[in-house]
């Protein structure tokens, strides 16, 4: 899951110069990351890829305002979160609409071996507590936990301090815990 | 137990995100060792962790990857086609507006209230657009989310 969000600075100066190519490449470099973003912010994978696409379209068009000197991607992602934020206040489902395609149901990753079922529930569990979490939350568990984002990353993808990242993650994962032991996740 | 200090909620953060030095690991050892009820939070924790990073998004099917470039294109494309055709629109519309307003008011045949209303209806309509036209450009500068705060 973990994709590389660095944006190398020749590819981006064609991209500014007019290049077609060039931008096209940066597309393909960053369309997973900004897709799971979008995912992570929407909770919809139809609306996540409309939303991903639509704001490389407004990237390209905004291009001779971007500042080099800050994260390419930390401005990408703004634009990102400007238009889910937009997509969310007019369809009035901030904290609707989540899909079961958001979640899958798998164990590879996870240290301890569990009964499938039991996964299962955990994975249900975690999805709707998801659901129920602010989208601020929500944003950051998903940036770290799920995309597997460096401290770094996440700072610039949202224009932070590391400091912050630290204490929006602490606080947002009290809160996780709580709505999972709300939800019936008991700790073994 | 919910602690107040920030230093240990970042360091065990860090600790937790495999982010923290060897100092720093001993460090958390030492307060995870004197505080039971801080041990129990940061197990907690870290198999939270474990169960989130274990139910991670469905990955999309590969063709959308292949035709994602296609999808970004469509939308360059689209609008380009509407700002060429507003541009268009636009300055037709006002050539029209102004052939229409010299006809009118240079027509001594018509009645003086028919040029009259003519000429508000056009003074109307240009005011209209304008605040319209302000208000858009006034809403888009303020919108909540345009500069998120970095």
């Amino acid at each position: 899951m973990k994709a590389d969000i660095h944006v190398d600075a020749e590819l981006l100066r064609r991209c500014q110069s007019g290049s077609a190519a060039a931008f096209k490449e940066l597309v393909d470099q960053l369309k997973r990351p900004a897709y799971y973003h979008a995912l992570s912010l929407t909770g919809n994978a139809d609306d996540a890829m409309d939303i991903s696409q639509e704001a490389f379209a407004r990237v390209w068009q905004n291009l001779t305002s971007y500042d080099p000197a800050l994260p390419f991607y930390g401005w990408y992602y703004t634009i990102l979160k400007r238009l889910a934020l937009n997509h969310i206040r007019n369809r009035g489902r901030r904290r609707e609409d989540f899909s079961s395609e958001f979640i899958a149901t798998q164990t590879t990753d996870i240290s301890a071996p569990e009964s499938a079922h039991q996964s299962q529930e955990h994975g249900m569990l975690v999805r709707q507590v998801l659901e129920q979490m602010t989208l601020e939350d929500r944003e950051i568990l998903c940036l770290k936990d799920m995309q597997e984002h460096s401290y770094r990353e996440i700072a610039d993808i949202l224009g932070i301090p590391i400091g912050t990242v630290m204490s929006r993650l602490y606080a947002a994962r009290q809160r996780f815990r709580q709505k999972m032991k709300d939800g019936g996740y008991e700790h073994r | 137990m919910n602690i107040d200090n920030s230093a240990v909620q970042a360091l065990m953060m860090a600790v937790l995100d495999g982010e923290a030095d060897a100092a720093q690991i001993e460090e958390l050892n030492r307060l995870l060792a004197s505080d039971p009820s801080l041990q129990t939070e940061f197990t907690e924790m870290k198999r939270l962790k474990e169960i989130t990073m274990g139910n991670k998004p469905q990955d999309p099917d590969e063709a959308l990857w292949q035709s994602y470039w296609s999808g970004v294109y469509k939308r360059l494309e689209r609008g380009i086609g509407w700002l060429f055709f507003s541009v268009g629109a636009i300055a037709l519309m006002l050539f029209a507006g102004w052939e229409m307003a010299r006809e009118w008011l240079t027509n001594s045949e018509l009645p003086i209230w028919v040029r009259t209303a003519g000429a508000l209806l056009g003074t109307g309509t240009v005011i209209l657009f304008v605040s319209v036209l302000r208000e858009t450009l006034f809403h888009h500068k303020h919108e909540r989310y345009k500069d998120i705060q970095r």
